[in-house]
């Protein structure tokens, strides 16, 4: 794609680090705003030829996420575990290129609702947790979710417990699978009340994108249609096309340069040879994840920083929430033929709210899907009763591989402090970066609250009619695709990294946008809310830009 | 830990990356894949093809993992061994000694088994399903099943998968793209059926 190009000893009006959900946003509309943007993006500029049906490269071997060698990361349960390479599946896992994970996302979109903001106020604190309210209400974002249904593109239909909106959604749901009919059917049957999910797909064209092809390679594959509304298919053109917004992709943040002041200067860098550049830039917005954020903030020390950049609170890395999930399967008489189409098209939020009746704090959503292609349907998702090879296998594998789908739970994170983003200290990735070592455990309630989910998917299943039904049991977490919690947003710097217009307490011109910005983590789908708030950001980033708030 | 790790290391460890509902509850039994692979890697397994004896052995077990027949495709219909061949020059490499100590273990238990037997290849059916059960919850029975399943189910530009049969054994269309409806409860509701 041809673009505007910038020099690196002038200072653009942003940089910004990370062109995914919310940098793909911030960067077009800080462009469209008129500043003069660069975007640095680690992972390659790929393009919807680029995308291929490789399960095996997809799921096993990195193709999106990358090369485990290049990029290694540990794990441990607790502080005092060292922590070990988890090679493949890593604990943290995200895509790298244009477009970062929402690329590769399922792309589930649900809003957040009013009891996500509040829900501190509404059930008072819990004991070894820092949960607490968001310092924005739901109806400030609003508008914002709304933006994100029309410029990013989503399909779906009014629900009987959705909060309110300002405006319908642009394109209709997606056709309902079998998957969808039989969820519907088993929910109804519980006096449950299924809905249309929405997702980030078009079920119609919409903005001069092709509507959904079904291939049914969503999640962690790329779209090769531009059907799903990846910042690359949506957001990263028309900030290219501003003439404002320079993407430098194969570009991989080393830290942020800060002046005597303590303002931020720049971003150092290196490119795709491993050559070291300084870009300036008068403001610096980090969008890289809430893993990636927190390691430059961590890689950004000074001796006016000591403990990282933005870090007077000691809170940068911590609070790391990644949502629980669980699976039950069904198994039907006639072939459902899950591979076809988008994962998800019927969800239920009967059990959205955190109920005291349950003797735990927790809610969530469930949906029916199949998560499992070919592979690993074969290699892991078989009932544990089956024979695991041999001629019955085979038999089996060809009966039933059509005609099974999941009821996937998505369920809250508590944020605890001692679940983290922090610097391994030994392992260092390709260019020399100390790798991301992430330390989890999931609260009490959060397992109580897997267990509540695969318990009511269990019951979905039986009142559907399967034939057989089976599930993973539930246990600890040891990886997230949801990064989120590491730069909480708060009023007060003693307790938060950013404010409400996600600037850095600490740092004047400096912004941190993405998952790390969240204070709980919702009921498991934080993509369309991290994206509500790089469009409210990039609004009041202008604002206090044209305030001459910002400085020179 | 070696700070700057080969690549070949880390891809043979990149066994098991799975849905993330699946990864997510199954972490534990890939950890213990990474480190046996990461252990494999670092025994400085030596790079190359299969050998024949090897591929004997490895293709055997191949086809009591998915054997032929049924009217159905297996591992020698796929070629799998193929796959696997190439797996462990190429992505899987880390495993290769491991899938080579595997198969000389396999091949010294068939010649207890069967003193005549200069391979495991070479026993009956019955004899390789027994020595198979023994080795159940061996790393090599783990990431060799995997391989086998991979060779019949993997893209075919890995080496397997041949003509697709894979994809016909699963009942998979396998096209590009799809029109609703997409299976028999979308199509019986879309007619007014059960909904």
């Amino acid at each position: 794609m041809r673009q505007r190009t910038f020099p690196t000893d002038q200072p653009v009006d942003f940089i910004i680090v990370g062109t995914g959900a919310a940098g793909g946003v911030l960067a077009k509309e800080l462009a469209s705003k008129g500043f003069d943007v660069v975007a640095l993006e680690q992972g390659p500029w790929r393009t919807r030829d680029d995308f291929t049906h490789d399960e095996l490269g997809y799921w096993f071997l990195g193709t999106l996420t990358g090369d485990p060698a290049e990029y290694p990361q540990t794990f441990r349960r607790r502080a005092q575990d060292e922590a070990q390479v988890q090679a493949f599946p890593p604990p943290l896992l995200y895509a790298r290129g244009v477009g970062g994970s929402s690329v590769h996302f399922t792309a589930n979109f649900w809003r957040f609702r009013p009891i996500d903001f509040n829900e501190r106020s509404m059930l008072g604190s819990i004991a070894g947790t820092g949960f607490a309210d968001w310092p924005i209400t739901y109806e400030e974002l609003e508008p914002y979710y709304t933006k994100v249904d029309w410029e990013i593109g989503v399909s779906g239909a009014p629900g009987p417990f959705d909060p309110p909106r300002s405006r319908p959604y642009p394109v209709p749901p997606l056709p309902v699978k079998s998957s969808g009919v039989l969820f519907e059917r088993g929910a109804k049957a519980l006096g449950w009340h299924p809905q249309p999910a929405p997702m980030a797909i078009l079920s119609q064209p919409h903005d001069g994108r092709l509507a959904c092809q079904h291939c049914g390679y969503c999640m962690m594959y790329g779209c090769e249609f531009d059907a799903k509304s990846s910042t690359l298919a949506t957001m990263i053109p028309r900030a290219v096309a501003t003439g404002r917004c320079e993407i430098r992709a194969e570009s991989t943040a080393l830290r942020v340069e800060t002046d005597a002041s303590g303002r931020a200067t720049g971003v150092v860098y290196l490119d795709a040879s491993g050559t070291e550049h300084r870009q300036l830039a008068r403001t610096v917005i980090l969008a890289a994840n809430g893993a990636e954020t927190a390691r430059l903030l961590f890689l950004s020390e000074s001796s006016r920083f000591p403990n990282g950049l933005a870090n007077s609170s000691g809170l940068v890395g911590k609070y790391l929430m990644f949502n629980g999930q669980t699976a039950a399967f069904g198994r039907y008489a006639e072939p459902l033929n899950e591979y076809k189409s988008v994962q998800v098209t019927r969800i239920i939020h009967d059990f959205y709210d955190s109920d005291p009746r349950r003797g735990f704090y927790g809610g969530g959503g469930m949906d029916g899907r199949m998560s499992q292609g070919a592979l690993l349907f074969s290699l892991f998702g078989m009932p544990p009763d089956a024979p695991t090879w041999g001629a019955e296998y085979k038999r089996n594998l060809a009966e039933w591989y059509v005609r099974t789908f999941e009821v996937a739970g998505h369920t809250t994170s508590l944020p605890v402090e001692s679940n983290n983003v922090t610097l391994d200290p030994e392992v260092k990735d390709k260019w020399g970066r100390p790798a991301l070592r992430c330390t989890y455990r999931d609260h009490p309630d959060d397992l109580k609250t897997m267990q509540f989910f695969h318990d009511r998917s269990i019951e979905l299943l039986e009142a559907t009619g399967a034939e057989q039904i089976w599930s993973f049991p539930v246990q600890e977490t040891a990886l997230g695709a949801h990064l989120l919690g590491t730069a909480r947003m708060g009023d007060d710097p003693a307790s938060s990294v950013v404010n409400r217009d996600h600037r850095a307490h600490d740092v004047p011109n400096l912004f941190l946008c993405d998952g790390s910005s969240f204070v709980t983590s919702g009921r498991g789908q934080p993509t369309m809310t991290i994206q509500a708030l790089a469009f409210r950001a990039a609004d009041r980033i202008e604002s206090l830009a044209k305030a001459g708030e910002l400085g020179s | 830990m070696d700070p700057a790790p080969s690549r070949r290391q880390f891809l043979t460890e990149s066994a098991s990356l799975a849905g993330v509902s699946w990864i997510a509850l199954n972490a534990g039994a890939l950890a213990s894949l990474a480190a046996c692979a990461r252990e494999a890697a670092e025994q400085n397994a030596p790079l190359g093809a299969l050998s024949e004896p090897e591929s004997r052995t490895l293709a055997a077990f191949a086809r009591q993992i998915l054997p032929s027949g049924d009217g159905l495709p297996g591992a020698d219909e796929a070629g799998a061994i193929h796959f696997i061949d190439q797996a462990v020059q190429g992505p899987f490499a880390g495993m290769r000694q491991l899938i080579a100590d595997g198969v000389r273990d396999l091949d010294e238990r068939a010649a207890r088994a069967n003193p005549p037997a200069p391979s495991f290849a070479d026993l009956t059916s019955d004899q390789q399903v027994e020595i198979m059960r023994d080795i159940e919850q061996d790393p090599f029975f783990f990431n060799a099943r995997m391989l086998s399943i991979m060779g019949v189910l993997a893209d075919p530009s890995y080496g397997g998968n041949r003509d697709g049969v894979g994809f016909a054994l699963l009942g998979v269309q396998h096209v590009s793209a799809y029109q609703p409806p997409f299976g028999h409860y979308d199509a019986e509701a879309a007619n007014g059926g059960a909904a």
